[in-house]
C-alpha cells in the first residue's frame, strides 16, 4: 500500500493538498451550496444547487481520505519530519511555506481529519440555517486546525492559529444559541490577548535569529539567554494555555461550549494548545520549559486542573458544561505529561490528545443529539430514557466509560501512561493526580444515572426516538475508535516514540538546553 | 498426556501461541494455550445477549403497545448459560492436562499481543496458567454455570431478561481476565471490569433511584481501592521496570524488608480492601444487594469480593516480603470478620444478613492470607464459594416464591423480610434442606465445607502466633504474636456470632408458624427444579467441599491436597512468613475443640433465643437498634463525606471559585479597556498617522523588550 501511495507521489503534495483543498472548497460550497432553511420557509427564495451541508460532508470526506493517505505514506521506521513540503512564501523576511509531520502530529492530522466529517455527519440537523455559509466556516476552520498540526515554520503557524480562531468566533456567534454573543467575545479576547503576545515572541526570536528565517528547526538553533527564554516560554505557554483552557484561563471553555452548535464545541474542545506546548514551546525554549519552577508551578496547576475540573463536572446540571469541565480536568492529565518530561509520560500525553478528541467529541455529539430531540440540555430533564432509547443508552455509557478511564478503553490508555511517567519523575504529585481516577467515576456515573437511570418521570421522554441509522454510523465509528485504541494503542504509540523522544532529548541536549540553568532532575 | 477432546483446529490455535521464556513449558502446545478462549467464550454471550436486547426491545416499543421484553426468549436460555458451561468444559479439559503433566513449578505463559510498548514499560496480552489461576477458573467456571441455570428460573418473566445475562457473560469474561492475567495491568482490566459489569447488575433495576444510587456507591468505593491498586503499579514498575508478576515477583521478592516493598503492599492491599469490602471501604456491599439475587450469589459472595484475597495469595511473594503489611492484611480481616458479624445479628432483610455474613467471612479470608496461610485462605474461599451461593440462591427462590405469592394476592409487602417469612421448610422443602446444609457449613459444623476451612485458618492463625518471623515482626509497635493471638480470639468470637445470627436466618425463614400473610400462605410454593437444582448441587459440594484439604489430624482421605496442589505458587512466601513452626496433637485436637464447642453453642443459643415467636414486618415496630442501623456508619459517611464534597463542589467550587476566576478575568479586561479609553481620548483626534506610529512604537518597544533582554 505504501508503496504504491509513493508512487503516487503522495508525499509530495499531500500536506498542501490537505491545507488547500478545504479552503477551495469552502467557496464551492459558500457560493454553490442550497440553503435549506430558505426551502423550507416559504417566504424567500429558494438557492438553487446541491444541499450545502453534503457539499460540506463530501469535501470533508476528501479530506479524510487524504488523512488516510498521510497515514499510508508515513514510515514509523524514519526519524524527523515526512510528507514534508517547503515552497518560498514571503522571501522578503524569510518566511516559508514549510510543512510536515512527525510520530506526534500525524495522529493528530488523522484524528482531526477524521473527526471533522463524522462530527458534521453526527450533528446533521444541529444547523439548519445559513448551510452555505456555516459549512464554509466549517472548512476554513479545518484548514486552520490541519494547519496547526502540520506547519513548520512560525509564521505560517500564526497564520493557521488565527485561522482557527476567526472561524471558530463567527461560527460561535452567529450559530450559537443563548448568550451566543457574550460566549463568542469572551472566547475571542482570552484567545487573541494570548495569541498576540505569542506574536511579539515569534518576531522576536525571527529577529533574533537573525531576521532569515521563521522556520521551528533553525529557531531552535538561535542562542537565546535565560531570561529571553522564560519571556519568549511565557508568551507561547500562555497562548497555549488560554486556548487549551488551563486552569485558571478555563473560564471561557464551558460558556463557548454550552453556546456552540455542537460542531463547534466539538472543535472548541480539541487540544490543540497541549499540542502546540509539545511542538513548540518546549523545543524552543527547553531551558525554561525545565527550569524547576516554572515546571513546578506547570505541573501544580495540572493538578489543580485534573481535581477542580473534575469537582466543576460534578456540580453541573447541564450536560454539555459537564462534558467541558470533564474536559478541563483531562487537559490537566494532558500538561502533567507534557512536563513530567518522561517517554511515558509524554507519549501518554500525545494518545490522550487524540483521546480526548475522541471522546469529548463523542460526548458533546451524543449530548447534541439529546438537545436535537428535547430542545434542551439540562440533566434535569431527563432521567430513565436508557428503556426508551437503548441503543443511545449504550452508547452513552461506552463513552462515559472511556472518559472515566476504565481499562479497555481508550481513556485508560493515556491516564495510565501519564500517571505511571509522572510517577518516576514526581511520585507525590501522580499520586495525587492518580485520585482523579475517583473523582472521574463521580461526575461520569453521575452523569450517566441523572440522563439513562433512575424513573423516567418526563412525559416529554417517553416518546423519544433511538438513535437513527446515520447516528449509528457515527457513534459505531466512534466506539470502535474507544474499543480499538483501548486494546491496541501500539499503532499510535509506536509512531509517536521517536519524535516524544525527541522532546525529552530537547531538554536535555539542545543548544538552549538547561546547562546554564539548575538542572533538570532528571540529568545524569 | 493430552486430552484429545479438544478438536484439532482449536489445538491448532492453541499451539499458536508463543509461549515465554527458553525453555518449552510442559503445556506449551497443550490445549493450556486455548486460555484465550475462557473469557472469549462468555463475552461472544455477552454480545449475542446485548444484541437481543437491544433490536427486540425497539421493535417492541415500535408497536408503542406494552413494555417490550425478552422475557423466557429461548436464544438467550440457550447462550448464556451455554457459554459459561462451555468455559466451565474448557477449563475441566485444561485441568486434566495439568494433572498429565505432572510436576508445573513454573506458570504457563502464553503472550498474544503487545498492549503497551512505550520506552522500558513494556505490558503484553498475556495469560497465565498455574495452579492458583486454574482454581479459580474451575470456581469460576463451575458456581458460575450453575448460577447461570438458575437465573433462567428466577429471571425468566422479566422484560430484561437478555439484558441481565448479557451482564452476567460480561461478569464471567472480566473476572477471568482478573484471575488469568500475567501482568498487573492486565489483572487490572478484570478488575475494572468486574466492577462496572457490578455496576450495571446492581443498578439492574434501575428505575429505582435506590437501585441505580447502589451501583453508582459499589462503582465509586471500588474506585477508591483502584486508587491503590494504580499507585501500587506504579510503585512496582518504578522499582523493577517490569509489570509481569514472574519478572516483578523475581525482584521484589529479593527485596524483602525494605519500605519501597512494604509501600507496594501496601498500595495492594487498599486496592483488596475496596473490592473485598473490608473495613473501612465495605459500605457498598450491603447496598449491593438491590441487584438480582443471583447476581448477589455470583458476584457479591462468591467471584468478585474475593478477588482481593486472590490479588494478596497472587502478590504473595511481595506481602511475604512486608511482614507489616501482612500483619495489617489480618488485623483489619479480624476486625472485619466481627464487625460485620455483629451487624449481620440484627438485620431484618434476608440478604442483608447474608451480605454482612459475606464481608465477615471474607474477613477470614484475609485473616488467612495475611498470616501466610495462603493455602487456607484460598480453601476459604473455594468452599464460602459453594456454601455462600447456595445460601444466596436459596435466598432467592425464598425471595421469589414471596414474591408469587404477593403478586398472586397483589398485595404490598416486603418480600425479602423475614418478619414476613417462617415456617416455610413446609413449602420449600428441597431449599429448606439446601439451606439447613449451608447454614451448618458457615458456622463450622463438621464435617461440612466451612468446618475445614474456618479450623485451618483459626489452627493457622494460632501456630503463627507461637512462633514465626511473622509473630516476631510488628505493626505500629504491637508485637506480631499478640495481634495474631487477638485475631484468633476475635476469629473465635466471629465465629460464635455466626453460628447465631445464622441460625436466626434459618429459624426466621423456614420455622415456627408462617408469616406471610393468611391469603398467601396457599400460594407459596417450591421453586421449578431448573432452581432448585442448581441449589441441590451446591449443597451436595457444601457436604464433600472439605475433603478438598483435609487437615493431618482428621485423614478421613489423602491429606492437605489443595495445599499441594498450591504449593509451587504460594509454598515459598508462606515459607517465609510462618517458618516451620508446628502445633502439637493436644493444641491441635483443642483448636477443634473450640472450633466445634463455639459453633455448636451458637447454634443452641440462637435455637433458644430466636424461637420466640415473631411478628411481621407490618405489625413490627421499626427497628432503631444500633446493629440493625449497621452502627449508623452510612449516615456517618453521607454527613461528613458524601454532602460536604458536593457543597464543596457546587457551592464553593462552581458557584464561588470559578465565579471568581471569571469576574478576576472580567474585571481585569474592563480594567485594560478603560485604563485604554482614558489615553485614548487624550490621543484620538482622527489622525490615523498618529494611530500607526504608536502602534508601530508599541510593537518595536515590545520587540525591543524581549530581544535586548
Amino acid at each position: 500500500m505504501r508503496d504504491f501511495l509513493l508512487s503516487l507521489g503522495v508525499a509530495q503534495w499531500v500536506l498542501p493538498a490537505m491545507l488547500l483543498w478545504p479552503v477551495l472548497a469552502a467557496v464551492v460550497v459558500r457560493f454553490g451550496g442550497r440553503d435549506i432553511s430558505r426551502n423550507e420557509s416559504e417566504a424567500e427564495a429558494p438557492s438553487g444547487g446541491p444541499d450545502a451541508r453534503v457539499l460540506t460532508l463530501a469535501a470533508l470526506f476528501v479530506e479524510a481520505l487524504l488523512s488516510l493517505a498521510l497515514w499510508g505514506v508515513y514510515d514509523p521506521a524514519v526519524r524527523g519530519w515526512q510528507a514534508s513540503v517547503d515552497w518560498p512564501w514571503l522571501s522578503d523576511i524569510g518566511a516559508r511555506f514549510s510543512v510536515g509531520v512527525d510520530g506526534i502530529s500525524l495522529p493528530m492530522v488523522v484524528m482531526t481529519a477524521l473527526l471533522m466529517p463524522a462530527a458534521l455527519l453526527g450533528s446533521w440537523n444541529n444547523v439548519r440555517l445559513r448551510t452555505p455559509a456555516f459549512g464554509a466556516f466549517v472548512l476554513l476552520l479545518t484548514t486552520g486546525l490541519v494547519g496547526v498540526f502540520v506547519s513548520l515554520d512560525l509564521l505560517l503557524f500564526y497564520l493557521a492559529w488565527e485561522l482557527m480562531l476567526i472561524p471558530t468566533y463567527f461560527l460561535v456567534g452567529v450559530w450559537g444559541a443563548a448568550e451566543q454573543s457574550r460566549a463568542s467575545l469572551r472566547y475571542v479576547l482570552f484567545t487573541l490577548v494570548g495569541s498576540l503576545l505569542m506574536l511579539v515572541a515569534i518576531a522576536a526570536l525571527w529577529n533574533l535569529g537573525g531576521g532569515t528565517t521563521f522556520h521551528l528547526d533553525d529557531l531552535r538553533r538561535v542562542t537565546l539567554t535565560p531570561r529571553t527564554q522564560f519571556l519568549m516560554f511565557g508568551a507561547f505557554f500562555l497562548a497555549f494555555g488560554v486556548k487549551s483552557a488551563l486552569v485558571p484561563f478555563h473560564t471561557w471553555l464551558p460558556d463557548a461550549q454550552g453556546a456552540a452548535p455542537t460542531l463547534v464545541a466539538v472543535t472548541l474542545g480539541l487540544k490543540v494548545g497541549a499540542y502546540a506546548v509539545l511542538r513548540f514551546a518546549i523545543p524552543l525554549f527547553p531551558a525554561a520549559a525545565a527550569h524547576e519552577t516554572i515546571r513546578t508551578v506547570i505541573l501544580v496547576l495540572s493538578l489543580i486542573a485534573i481535581v477542580y475540573g473534575a469537582l466543576l463536572a460534578l456540580a453541573q446540571r447541564d450536560m454539555k458544561r459537564m462534558v467541558s469541565y470533564s474536559s478541563i480536568s483531562h487537559l490537566g492529565f494532558i500538561m502533567l505529561g507534557c512536563f513530567a518530561l518522561t517517554q511515558q509520560s509524554v507519549q501518554g500525553a500525545v494518545i490522550s490528545i487524540v483521546n480526548s478528541g475522541i471522546t469529548t467529541s463523542a460526548l458533546f455529539l451524543l449530548v447534541g443529539m439529546l438537545e436535537d430531540r428535547r430542545g434542551t440540555t439540562d440533566m434535569a430533564a431527563f432521567g430513565g430514557i436508557a428503556r426508551v432509547v437503548p441503543v443511545f443508552a449504550v452508547m452513552l455509557t461506552l463513552v462515559m466509560l472511556s472518559t472515566i478511564g476504565l481499562p479497555g478503553t481508550n481513556g485508560f490508555i493515556g491516564e495510565f501512561l501519564v500517571l505511571i511517567g509522572t510517577y518516576a519523575e514526581r511520585p507525590v504529585m501522580a499520586v495525587i493526580a492518580t485520585s482523579g481516577v475517583v473523582f472521574a467515576a463521580m461526575y461520569g456515573l453521575r452523569a450517566l444515572q441523572r440522563i439513562l437511570f433512575d424513573t423516567l418521570d418526563e412525559p416529554a421522554n417517553r416518546t423519544l426516538t433511538d438513535l437513527t441509522s446515520r447516528e449509528r454510523l457515527v457513534m459505531s465509528g466512534f466506539a470502535v475508535a474507544i474499543l480499538y485504541l483501548g486494546f491496541a494503542p501500539q499503532a499510535i504509540l509506536q509512531r509517536a516514540a521517536r519524535a516524544s523522544q525527541d522532546v525529552i532529548e530537547a531538554v536535555r541536549f539542545s543548544p538552549n538546553a538547561a546547562v546554564i540553568l539548575p538542572s533538570v532532575s532528571e540529568a545524569p | 498426556m493430552m486430552p484429545s477432546i479438544a478438536p484439532s483446529f482449536l489445538l491448532a490455535l492453541a499451539q499458536s501461541a508463543t509461549t515465554s521464556g527458553t525453555d518449552r513449558h510442559p503445556l506449551a502446545g497443550s490445549i493450556a494455550g486455548l486460555m484465550w478462549l475462557l473469557p472469549v467464550l462468555p463475552l461472544l454471550g455477552a454480545v449475542i445477549n446485548g444484541s437481543v436486547a437491544i433490536t427486540s426491545r425497539s421493535r417492541g416499543l415500535r408497536g408503542g403497545v406494552a413494555e417490550p421484553t425478552t422475557a423466557g426468549n429461548l436464544l438467550v436460555s440457550i447462550v448464556g448459560p451455554g457459554v459459561v458451561i462451555a468455559a466451565f468444559a474448557l477449563a475441566l479439559a485444561m485441568f486434566m492436562a495439568m494433572i498429565g503433566a505432572g510436576d508445573l513449578p513454573t506458570p504457563f505463559i502464553a503472550r498474544f499481543a503487545s498492549w503497551m510498548m512505550v520506552g522500558t514499560l513494556v505490558i503484553d496480552w498475556a495469560f497465565q496458567l498455574d495452579q492458583l489461576s486454574m482454581l479459580m477458573v474451575l470456581v469460576i467456571t463451575g458456581v458460575g454455570s450453575l448460577i447461570h441455570v438458575f437465573s433462567i428460573g428466577y429471571m425468566r418473566a422479566d422484560p430484561g431478561y437478555a439484558r441481565y445475562f448479557a451482564y452476567l457473560n460480561l461478569f464471567v469474561a472480566f473476572m477471568l481476565v482478573l484471575v488469568l492475567g500475567s501482568s498487573y495491568p492486565v489483572l487490572f482490566v478484570g478488575w475494572e471490569g468486574v466492577g462496572l459489569a457490578s455496576y450495571l447488575l446492581i443498578g439492574f433495576w434501575f428505575d429505582g433511584k435506590a437501585n441505580a444510587n447502589a451501583g453508582k456507591k459499589a462503582f465509586i468505593v471500588n474506585r477508591v481501592g483502584d486508587f491503590g491498586f494504580l499507585v501500587a503499579m506504579f510503585l512496582i514498575w518504578v522499582t523493577t521496570e517490569r509489570l509481569d508478576f514472574v519478572g516483578a515477583h523475581a525482584t521484589l521478592g529479593g527485596m524483602a524488608g525494605t519500605s519501597v516493598v512494604l509501600a507496594i503492599a501496601l498500595f495492594l492491599f487498599v486496592g483488596c480492601v475496596g473490592k473485598s469490602a473490608q473495613l473501612p471501604l465495605y459500605i457498598w456491599l450491603p447496598d449491593a444487594m438491590a441487584g438480582p439475587t443471583p447476581v448477589s450469589a455470583l458476584i457479591h459472595a462468591a467471584t468478585m469480593v474475593t478477588a482481593g484475597v486472590y490479588l494478596v495469595a497472587r502478590a504473595a511473594p511481595i506481602f511475604s516480603g512486608a511482614p507489616e503489611a501482612s500483619l495489617l492484611v489480618t488485623a483489619i480481616g479480624a476486625l472485619t470478620a466481627i464487625f460485620a458479624a455483629s451487624i449481620a445479628l440484627r438485620q431484618w432483610d434476608i440478604k442483608k444478613v447474608l451480605a454482612y455474613s459475606t464481608v465477615s467471612q471474607l474477613g477470614y479470608m484475609f485473616v488467612a492470607v495475611g498470616s501466610g496461610a495462603y493455602a487456607a485462605g484460598v480453601f476459604h474461599l473455594v468452599t464460602h464459594a459453594f456454601f455462600k451461593a447456595l445460601l444466596f440462591l436459596g435466598a432467592g427462590s425464598v425471595i421469589h416464591a414471596l414474591q408469587h405469592a404477593y403478586h398472586h394476592t397483589h398485595r404490598d409487602a416486603d418480600p425479602q423480610d423475614m418478619r414476613n417469612m417462617g415456617g416455610l421448610a413446609r413449602f420449600m422443602p428441597a431449599t429448606a434442606v439446601a439451606m439447613t446444609i449451608a447454614t451448618l457449613a458457615i458456622a463450622g459444623v463438621p464435617p461440612l465445607a466451612g468446618f475445614f476451612s474456618k479450623d485451618e485458618i483459626l489452627a493457622g492463625v494460632f501456630t503463627r502466633a507461637q512462633g514465626s518471623p511473622l509473630a516476631n515482626a510488628s505493626l505500629l509497635g504491637i508485637p506480631g504474636s499478640t495481634l495474631l493471638y487477638g485475631a484468633y480470639g476475635l476469629g473465635v468470637i466471629t465465629a460464635v456470632l455466626t453460628a447465631i445470627y445464622m441460625t436466626r436466618l434459618l429459624l426466621l425463614t423456614f420455622f415456627g408458624a408462617n408469616r406471610t400473610g393468611d391469603t398467601e400462605t396457599s400460594a407459596l410454593h417450591e421453586a421449578p427444579a431448573i432452581m432448585t437444582a442448581p441449589v441441590l448441587a451446591l449443597g451436595m459440594l457444601t457436604l464433600v467441599g472439605g475433603w478438598l484439604n483435609l487437615p493431618a489430624l482428621l485423614p478421613l482421605g489423602p491429606v492437605g491436597v489443595l495445599e499441594d496442589w498450591l504449593a509451587p505458587v504460594t509454598a515459598p512466601s508462606a515459607l517465609r512468613l510462618t517458618g516451620t513452626g508446628h502445633l502439637d496433637h493436644a493444641t491441635e485436637l483443642m483448636l477443634v475443640a473450640i472450633a466445634v464447642g463455639v459453633a455448636l453453642a451458637g447454634i443452641l443459643f440462637a435455637w433458644f433465643r430466636y424461637r420466640a415467636q415473631v411478628t411481621n414486618k407490618v405489625d413490627s415496630p421499626v427497628d432503631t437498634s444500633v446493629l440493625a442501623r449497621a452502627f449508623h456508619i452510612d449516615r456517618f459517611v453521607d454527613a461528613f463525606v458524601v454532602r460536604p464534597m458536593n457543597a464543596f463542589a457546587s457551592v464553593l467550587l462552581a458557584r464561588g471559585v470559578d465565579v471568581g476566576v471569571e469576574r478576576f478575568f472580567s474585571a481585569s479586561g474592563r480594567l485594560l479597556s478603560r485604563s485604554a479609553e482614558f489615553v485614548g481620548t487624550r490621543i484620538q483626534d482622527g489622525d490615523v498617522g498618529k494611530y500607526a506610529w504608536l502602534l508601530a512604537a508599541g510593537a518595536l518597544a515590545l520587540l525591543a523588550a524581549l530581544t535586548l533582554s
